[in-house]
């Protein structure tokens, strides 16, 4: 009785079984399957013959069988139930994707926040409204309407020691005025805090710059951390927005050329090409060539601390119009005729002044200098006892 | 970022904070532009990969002159403006016909660009199947050597991926869900892009037996001209943030009332000390305090005596 229904309820399950077709998939090589980005990566070749004679019927049976690999890998996800839905926990991602934007950097602190932070004071809340006691109303802490409103006021006090004549009214609203400037001058000056490790910002195609590498743009990790120290910034395709901290010295940028493995010697027109030997010169080249890589011509760039002057800066010409300005010509003219007619050497009087300036202190060196080799000598060449014994009276009486 | 133009009003606020760089991302936002010249095919192929990626998506109506692989600026002034990092861009002339160049932003600045061309186009219409309800969430199969061995083609697969990647709407979704799976495939150099329903069918067993209907669009698809962003840069873009990923909770459980359990480790009490129950019988008498005064001093002995009182307090139990 045992055996027939053992076999009774095979039979059943066998005929269940045929009804409905398999959920197994068999491939030659495994294939990737990624349930955080819902995603499956077939590596297996595609057989060219089979998709040649039945395109479509190829793709979807090759589609199906990839999604059943997707669908067995999900349910076997833990499931629970939220709100009567069921619902599976995706793991994480195992493919990353690029991001939009750059990761967040933490916001500096203000100048308040650092004070708190160091004396541990909490921020609290405030509520909105706060109770007069006056009107035995509840008013808001600021703004229309509030307390302190100006426009409240009807009439102001005059203090004793005031003017009569002061108005007190326009007095209230300038020293309102005033508190609200400082209150932002105080937040402007947090940004310039904040921003003033930043440098100078540049935008300077990496073609232009002495950072071309010669494999093609591609940076090693290396070099990038090198360029790090003097840069701050992205590189964006062919453009790199790099804000400068300060210029690199000779010795730097020879190391930096160094740590990039290929080198070329060519030289060319339009930047510098990384090589052992690179002279201060053809830096300097490059980076005003750089600075003038803007849509403006490098006219709005700000002057680096100790920045070099461009040497052979063809500066361009300007001309004076050919015609319509006879008062300016007439006035170069005579001026350059009585110069000649005075005869006399011009006198820049600031230059002069400065001269005197430096001849008197030189004189009065001088006379500093003999009055020490005549007199004892410093004070330092003596021996400390002596030195000391010296200062205070009191003790040489004694 | 520190804003030095304050923000007028709460609502341009909340703009701006949203728009700024988050720890966790929102989903990637496409836009679709239509170049100066474009075909039928084009303007069906846009519309349609548009409909595919909906809520997050912006259709550009006018026509933009724009050549990207010449000047991409005004691109990446568009995904300033618009806030979006994706971009698909729809062309038609002589030279390169049915154009689509579609590509991915990083910090509105261009990472990768794909020139496709497309062969053969099956819009959604001609397919009597019903419709995918949107914002469904897509499975992505690709399939062929080239999208792992080719640098280019692998670019692509992992553009397409972002592209088309659901919603990061947390952890949890919804078996269930899946209704459109475009699948990528690649043979004789050409992409082949389907997209089809997912059916759910009794298998005998727990997991369902998946079968697919196709609802389009389908395109070939062939690579033309691409713009790959440096190593450099796109390893940056893939950084994750260190505070993206959850601190690990020790020793923290939550059973099914959902009350937490904590579970701590403490040192080995010293039981010798232990202070029992303070009572008047237990106090020692005058005369037994002079007894331990009259103890041996001998250290050895005193150490014996704490020894044998420990024993006794463990003992009772």
């Amino acid at each position: 009785m045992a055996a027939s229904t053992n076999e009774l309820v095979q039979d059943v399950l066998e005929s269940v079984k045929k009804q409905f077709k398999s959920i197994t998939v068999e491939k030659d090589i495994e294939v990737d399957v990624d349930c955080g980005n819902l995603l499956v990566c077939d590596q297996n070749p595609i057989d060219i013959k089979l998709y040649r004679s039945n395109k479509n019927e190829f793709i979807s049976s090759l589609a199906r069988d990839n999604t059943q690999l997707l669908f067995n890998q999900i349910w076997k996800l833990p499931i629970h139930k939220v709100d009567d839905v069921v619902v599976a926990e995706i793991p994480d991602p195992q493919i990353r994707i690029p991001r939009e934007k750059p990761v967040p950097k933490a916001k500096k602190l203000t100048k308040w926040q650092e004070y708190a932070e160091l004396k541990g004071i909490q921020k609290r809340k405030r509520s909105r409204l706060v109770f007069d006691e006056e009107t035995k109303e509840w008013v808001p802490r600021f703004g229309y309407k509030s307390k302190n409103d100006l426009k409240k006021d009807w009439l102001l006090e005059v203090p004793d020691n005031a003017d009569p004549f002061e108005d007190q009214f326009a007095k209230k609203k300038g020293e309102k005025k005033e508190r609200v400037a400082k209150n932002e001058l105080q937040r402007l000056r947090n940004i310039a805090r904040a921003q003033k490790s930043k440098g100078v910002l540049f935008a300077i195609s990496y073609s232009h710059f002495l950072l071309k590498d010669p494999l093609g743009g591609y940076f090693s990790e290396d070099t990038w951390d090198h360029m790090q120290q003097f840069f701050d910034g992205n590189m964006f395709g062919s453009f790199m927005v790099l804000k400068l901290r300060k210029i690199p010295s000779k010795s730097q940028i020879q190391y930096l050329h160094c740590s990039n493995s290929n080198q070329n010697n060519n030289r060319s027109r339009d930047g510098l090409i990384p090589k052992p030997q690179q002279s201060q010169d053809e830096v300097n080249q490059a980076f005003h060539l750089a600075k003038k890589s803007t849509a403006s011509i490098g006219r709005f760039e700000e002057k680096l601390p100790k920045e070099i002057v461009e040497k052979n800066s063809r500066k361009k010409r300007k001309f004076e119009p050919t015609f319509g300005q006879l008062d300016k010509e007439k006035d170069r003219e005579k001026k350059i005729l009585n110069h000649i007619l005075l005869g006399k050497p011009k006198l820049d009087i600031a230059k002069a002044v400065n001269k005197e300036m430096r001849d008197g202190e030189v004189v009065e060196d001088e006379r500093e200098s003999r009055r020490r080799q005549k007199g004892r000598g410093s004070k330092k060449a003596l021996p400390k006892s002596v030195r000391r014994g010296n200062r205070g009276n009191k003790s040489s009486y004694r | 970022m520190h804003r030095i133009v304050k923000p007028k009003n709460k609502r341009s606020k909340r703009f701006l904070d949203a728009k700024e760089s988050q720890i966790i991302e929102n989903t990637k936002t496409a836009m679709f532009i239509r170049g100066s010249q474009t075909s039928d095919v084009v303007n069906n192929a846009l519309k349609e990969i548009y409909i595919m990626k909906k809520p997050n998506a912006v259709m550009f109506t006018k026509k933009n002159n724009i050549r990207p692989f010449e000047d991409f600026t005004s691109l990446e002034f568009f995904s300033n403006k618009n806030d979006a990092s994706l971009f698909v861009f729809g062309s038609h002339n002589k030279k390169r016909p049915h154009n689509l160049v579609m590509g991915h932003l990083y910090d509105y600045h261009l990472l990768d660009m794909f020139e496709l061309g497309i062969e053969s186009f099956q819009s959604m219409n001609s397919f009597k199947n019903t419709k995918l309800t949107v914002g469904s969430k897509p499975c992505l199969v690709f399939a062929g050597e080239l999208f792992n061995s080719d640098h280019s083609y692998k670019r692509l697969k992992y553009f397409l991926i972002s592209k088309f990647l659901p919603g990061s709407d947390g952890a949890k979704r919804p078996p269930r869900w899946a209704r459109a799976c475009p699948l990528l495939h690649c043979c004789d150099g050409k992409v082949v892009l389907k997209s089809y329903k997912t059916l759910l069918k009794k298998s005998g067993t727990k997991t369902p037996r998946v079968e697919l209907e196709e609802i389009g669009p389908s395109m070939d698809l062939v690579m033309r001209r691409t713009h790959l962003a440096t190593t450099d840069l796109y390893k940056r873009s893939l950084k994750v943030p260190k505070t993206a990923k959850p601190k690990k909770r020790k020793n923290i459980s939550i059973d099914a009332f959902k009350t937490t359990h904590g579970r701590v480790h403490m040192e080995k009490q010293d039981l010798g000390n232990l202070q029992t129950r303070k009572m008047k019988a237990l106090k020692r008498v005058r005369e037994e305090k002079k007894q331990k005064e009259a103890q041996p001093r001998n250290k050895e002995l005193r150490s014996q005596c704490i020894r044998v009182r420990n024993k006794i307090l463990i003992k009772p139990a």
